[in-house]
């Protein structure tokens, strides 16, 4: 290689951290903390979800979703909530129904409505105390 | 007279002999014995502890396995030896609970980076059936059948345990489903060493990550455990779940790079020990780990 000295010196420098760069990006990569549970999306679209059960005799009802300290309880044949959960990925519902007064089987209908339309309407069946799970389908 | 003695003697000897069914799953050898009860004499040759991916049976469980009435099997590839013990053992009946469950892909979630590296040919479909318990209450049906086929006389009694073990499969289930109801729907991703787990992912809504399966040896490849740990981040998974963890450097690293914890070790192959020696008890077991690292 002919020129000055200082210029091949400048010229194999470059040559020498074009090469080094990619090999430093890669090894000295910092590690990222992470925010547990919060996965970078967008702040979801939220909707009102209307639980309605009903039950063949007077039932101390209760339904509960995930993140939600305690279920909602009430009496009678009929208990009405609802809850405001993402619009694409509602929680599913901890359905509970004892019936104190009644040792026959008892039957639990549970309903779910979105803006008046029913997505869910799941029936189960037990004696004494019926508890289970409730999925709601997603669009 | 004294020979009709004798046939009678004898033959109620003859009678009094249990079906000697022999079974290369832990899962199914339970339901077995639960629905067959004293009628039935269940040889266990795969064993809880014993990895069922690395199984080969020896000279002696062919011998046990020829001379069983009925044997059961996964299916699905999970046994990789099967057609040849087939070919080999001609005078059994065998049980496959492939036959009835309703299959799905391996690596549900298309995750393209897995790859079989535990020694036994998976195939397309995910032999892991009994984590859905509905799959189990279809097997121990089918189980219940089979036992019906081959000692008519145990008939009403195989029908009448096999409704018992319906009816608690049917509250495992419910079980299942209301504990799992305590998760958020966000957190439900499973990292865990395998894909073992697609038929619980189905059921109850989550995704799957499998950490072993990024490569073909024991060191899997960079790229594919930067992605892996991309994918969890991006997906805000929280917890990795263990088992038999082949490669403890990898999970290291990736919870390191993740910040994701141990969640537990999980009962994926079968039964295990302690309260995972039943059925009921693995599913409970493995339900309430994940609830814990989860919710």
């Amino acid at each position: 290689m002919r020129g000055s000295p200082l210029i091949r010196l400048v010229v194999v420098c470059f040559g020498l951290a074009a090469l080094a760069w990619p090999v430093a990006a890669l090894t000295t990569r910092r590690i990222q903390p992470f925010p547990a549970g919060q996965p970078n999306t967008p702040e979801p679209v939220t909707a009102d979800f209307v639980v309605r059960v009903t039950a063949s005799t007077p039932a101390l009802f209760s339904v509960g979703i995930a993140g939600e300290d305690s279920p909602r309880q009430g009496t009678g044949h009929t208990f009405l909530t609802s809850f405001r959960m993402n619009a694409s990925a509602p929680e599913d519902l901890q359905v509970g129904a004892d019936f104190p007064d009644s040792k026959a089987e008892s039957a639990v209908r549970v309903e779910v409505l979105r803006e008046g339309r029913r997505l869910v309407d799941s029936s189960f069946w037990g004696n004494g105390s019926i508890q289970d799970a409730v999925s709601i389908p997603t669009p | 007279m004294k020979w009709l003695w004798a046939w009678v003697f004898f033959g109620g000897l003859a009678m009094a002999q249990p079906l000697k069914v022999a079974s290369l799953s832990t899962v199914m050898t339970d339901l077995a014995r639960q629905i067959g009860g004293d009628r039935v004499e269940v040889v266990e040759i795969v064993r809880a502890g014993v990895d069922p991916h690395l199984f080969q049976p020896s000279p002696g469980d062919l011998r046990k396995i020829s001379s069983a009435d009925l044997v059961l099997a996964n299916g699905m590839g999970f046994e990789s030896y099967l057609n040849d013990l087939k070919s080999v053992a001609t005078g059994a009946r065998f049980v496959v609970a492939g036959d009835v469950v309703e299959p799905i892909q391996a690596c549900s979630e298309g995750h393209s980076d897995h790859l079989d590296t535990h020694g036994h040919d998976h195939g397309p479909l995910d032999p892991h059936w009994w984590h859905s318990v509905k799959n189990t209450q279809r097997v121990s049906l089918f189980i219940a059948r089979k036992l019906s086929e081959a000692d008519p006389a145990g008939g009403t009694e195989f029908d009448s345990r096999a409704a018992s073990l319906d009816a608690r499969l049917e509250e495992l289930g419910r079980w299942c489903r209301r504990e799992v109801a305590r998760i958020p729907r966000s957190r439900r991703l499973l990292v865990t060493s395998h894909d073992a787990l697609g038929y619980l992912a189905r059921d109850h809504g989550f995704g799957i990550l499998p950490v072993q399966g990024l490569s073909t040896s024991d060191q899997p490849s960079s790229q594919g455990v930067r992605a892996l740990i991309a994918q969890i981040r991006s997906r805000g998974a929280t917890a990795i779940f263990t088992e038999s963890v082949e490669n403890p450097k990898v999970l290291e690293q990736i919870t390191a790079e993740t910040g994701a914890r141990n969640g537990g070790a999980l009962v994926v192959d079968g039964l295990g020990d302690g309260e995972a020696a039943t059925y009921d008890g693995m599913m409970r077991q493995n339900i309430r780990t994940i609830v814990e690292a989860l919710r």
